[in-house]
């Protein structure tokens, strides 16, 4: 049954491309949603605490 | 607004798992310089079998990525965690589990590898005893992860997070898919699956221990560490995202890209090219977003030898991940696989992307945990340069070995016949080239030891804050009105989990249940029988030895390698091969079809000392193969276990196998006796020697006209 389906033209790169594709563009449309005052809270998440030892001198 | 809440941080963990990955790191480095040493001076191993290449690359290999990079991994996970989330390790009993757990991994692998006690699946080498403390450790890592991050006080988790939670999850399911083994005794076990399947099986974790072990928690570092050394964000936190989903969904396709023109099925090797081009998208999105945030800073870059390694570590990154996709293009690996290109390849990730950040990480860190300044600047600067020397002279002379090599295993002359019949006229070219190389690792050994010094010396002169004050407010989540998906998927920790599961399974599961449960996928020859028990004494020797990480047995479909080797492997050939030897590295000759190419006198004279029969070689001598007697305590209990898994053995045939064994034996000894004067028969027919030539000359002669 699945013969014909894995032999013949080279479904897996087609199929592989098209879910790459989807998942690529999901994530591209997610993150476009996003307001950019969320996206800068976020960035600044590692930055908060200023703990650099040269600067606290 | 919540009330402001008084906890520490624990740095001592912190401290604890950076040690560990500097000692080991050493370790790591000085095991490889020995075994490149060896292959240049075959005489080093000084017929000691411990001390045989076969034996400490495993060691090498798993030192430098569980014990140096695992540590270091573990060190900067908990120091950001606990920054990022606002909260102190959830437990410090798991942290301690987590801890000495890991340690206890690492000397049983330095003690068991060299003792020959290995599946040979690469970077999975532990025997079954040590994969079981491998998962307590891991789940204690995994719980205490979950655990913060439920008792945290920020309610959005950053992207690194979600980095080092995809790490978490992957590792734990490749971890228990690749050790899906039956043990025998306490040291041996055969794998479930066999021949192809194992083979597809091992390097879909090989593959991507590369990518959730050494990327991406590594990535997840890249994107805490490089913000803070350069004092900066991140340049896009949008690309992050996209990054992060988008590589942990394809890497875990990309397997099947070291089987290329191998016995598997071409629709799986399709598959493994395919996702492997694209995965050039992601990584370069994120090696860009990393190089990106030091726009502007670059003055900063010239004098601070943190961001240095920094920056060569991620521009590592993305020479690896360009260099990847390339070779997983079946035309450029048909010219890589199974050369020093692919060593090549894997050191700029381990030495440059690997090493480089974590070196960079901890000057960073160090300080911060001992509350002082780094005690010298000038020797991070010092080290930094002699670590990029010797990252490029471990590499370049390999890039050429490997192109040298393979283009003479493939040139042939006008008359159509091989110019370079002699496999060691092949390696005679690129001993140079082996030496260099040596060198290469000598300076990057030097550095890190430079890099040992001056971490030692920076905690010395301070005093390690073992519990860091902080203070943030109580966690008070507020949904907004018309919060998108992701945002709340970026603060419930058990659905960002099991979201990241779901992306990782589908690519594993497409490729691999096909492959498991179509019976036509593996095409059955009637003349492969199963080994004899002598045999797979023979073949077992073998495993221990490591024979495989320096001979493939796995011919391609090629002229150069049908008129070097003979007929090309196919996959019914290796229906009872548990586990799978096609190898990754010829350093020696494929030996798919050694079997019958050689008198038995040849083979014996050859493992005494390869080097009488072949002056250059540079393989190792096996003494010690003539004077063990074999070990024929488990044999019943190998047999019995492998009927167990579906080879055909007939039944009773455990109790009839010694005395096959001995005849088979006896048949041998003869006919090295006929060659070769003062044999002592009687004493030889019961050595180890005996089993393994048994084993090298039944290889691929299945499919042999007789
Ligand atoms: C350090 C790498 C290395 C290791 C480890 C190694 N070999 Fe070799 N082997 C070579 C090289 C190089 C050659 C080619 C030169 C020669 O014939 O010795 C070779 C040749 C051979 C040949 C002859 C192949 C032919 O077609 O001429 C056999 C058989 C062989 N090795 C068996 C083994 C076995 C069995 C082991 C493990 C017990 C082993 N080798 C371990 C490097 C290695």
């Amino acid at each position: 049954m699945f013969k014909g389906l894995f032999n013949g033209y080279n479904w897996a790169g087609i199929v592989s491309l098209l879910i790459f594709f989807s998942v690529f563009v999901i994530a591209t449309v997610m993150v476009m949603m996003r307001k950019k005052s969320d996206i800068d809270y976020m960035a600044n998440l590692p930055l908060e605490d200023d703990d650099n030892p040269e600067n606290s001198k | 607004m919540a009330q402001i809440e008084k906890f520490e941080y624990d740095n001592t963990i912190v401290r604890n798992f950076a040690v560990a990955s500097i000692i080991f790191g050493i370790v790591a480095f000085t095991v490889g310089l020995w075994i490149a040493l060896e292959l240049v001076f075959p005489g080093l191993n000084g017929g000691i079998s411990w001390n045989s290449f076969g034996r400490l690359r495993p060691l090498h290999t798993n030192a430098a990525i569980f014990a140096f990079v695992g540590n270091a991994i573990f060190a900067g996970v908990y120091y950001s965690t606990q920054r990022l989330l606002k909260a102190r390790m959830y437990s410090s009993i798991l942290s301690k589990i987590h801890f000495w757990g890991w340690q206890l991994v690492i000397v049983g692998a330095a003690i068991t590898l060299p003792l020959g006690f290995t599946s040979s699946h690469e970077y999975a080498e532990l025997e079954w005893p040590i994969d079981v403390l491998i998962t307590i450790a891991w789940v204690a890592f995994g719980a205490n992860m979950v655990g913060t991050m439920i008792k945290r006080r920020e309610s959005h988790f950053y992207v690194a997070i979600w980095f080092y939670i995809s790490t978490f999850i992957t590792v734990a399911v490749l971890h228990l898919g690749n050790n899906l083994e039956v043990p025998v005794t306490f040291w041996k076990s055969y794998p479930v699956f066999a021949g192809i399947q194992d083979a597809l099986l091992q390097w879909w974790y090989g593959h991507n221990a590369v990518a959730f072990f050494l990327t991406t928690p590594y990535l997840g570092l890249m994107y805490y560490y490089l913000p803070k050394a350069a004092n900066r964000p991140v340049y896009s936190y949008r690309l992050s995202i996209i990054h992060f989903w988008t590589l942990i969904f394809i890497y875990i396709w990309a397997g099947p890209h070291h089987l290329l023109y191998s016995a598997l099925p071409d629709w799986t090797q399709s598959l493994g090219t395919v996702f492997s081009v694209m995965l050039i998208a992601p990584s370069w999105g994120g090696m860009l977003n990393g190089l990106l945030t030091l726009r502007g800073a670059w003055d900063r870059v010239r004098e601070d030898p943190i961001l240095k390694f920094m920056v060569v570590a991620v521009t590592a990154y993305g020479m690896s991940t360009f260099e990847g996709p390339m070779l997983s293009i079946k035309s450029v690996n048909a010219i890589a696989h199974f050369t020093d290109w692919i060593p090549a390849h894997v050191h700029i990730g381990t030495l440059g992307w690997n090493g480089f950040l974590t070196f960079g990480m901890f000057y960073w860190m160090f300080p911060r945990l001992f509350g002082t300044t780094l005690y010298s600047k000038k020797l991070a600067n010092i080290h930094f340069w002699i670590g990029t020397l010797g990252i490029l002279f471990w590499v370049v002379p390999m890039y050429f070995a490997g192109w040298t090599q393979s283009l003479m295993w493939k040139d042939f002359t006008p008359e159509g016949l091989l110019k370079y019949g002699n496999f060691v006229t092949t390696l005679q070219s690129i001993k140079p080239m082996l030496a260099l190389r040596a060198f290469g690792g000598s300076l990057y050994l030097t550095g890190a030891l430079i890099g040992f010094f001056n971490l030692m010396k920076t905690a010395q002169q301070g005093k390690l804050i073992r519990n860091e004050a902080a203070e943030a407010p109580a966690l008070h989540i507020v949904p907004e009105p018309n919060e998108s998906v992701h945002r709340k998927l970026e603060r419930k920790p058990v659905p960002l989990l099991i979201w990241a599961l779901i992306a990782i399974l589908v690519g594993g599961a497409v490729e691999f249940f096909p492959m498991t449960f179509m019976k036509s996928s593996v095409p059955k020859i009637e003349s492969v029988k199963p080994y004899t028990a002598l045999e797979l004494q023979g073949r077992d020797i073998y495993i221990r030895e490591g024979c495989v990480s320096c001979h493939s047995q796995e011919v391609r479909p090629f002229r150069s390698e049908t008129v070097r080797y003979g007929e090309y492997s196919k996959a019914g050939e290796y229906i009872y091969d548990r586990p799978f030897l096609w190898g990754s590295k010829r350093t020696g000759p494929d030996l798919h079809r050694v079997g019958g190419k050689y008198r038995d006198s040849w083979h014996y004279n050859h493992m005494l000392n390869p080097q009488n029969t072949e002056k250059e070689s540079i393989m190792p001598p096996y003494p010690w193969l003539f004077k063990n007697n074999l070990d024929n305590s488990s044999i019943a209990a190998k047999i019995r276990v492998l009927r167990k898994l579906g080879t055909p053995y007939p039944a009773g045939y455990e109790e009839k196998a010694p005395a096959e064994m001995a005849a088979q034996a006896d048949k041998i000894v003869k006919s090295l006796a006929s060659d070769i004067k003062d044999l002592n028969p009687d004493e030889l027919k019961k050595k180890e020697i005996v089993a393994l030539i048994a084993y090298l000359q039944r290889l691929g002669t299945d499919i042999k006209a007789k």
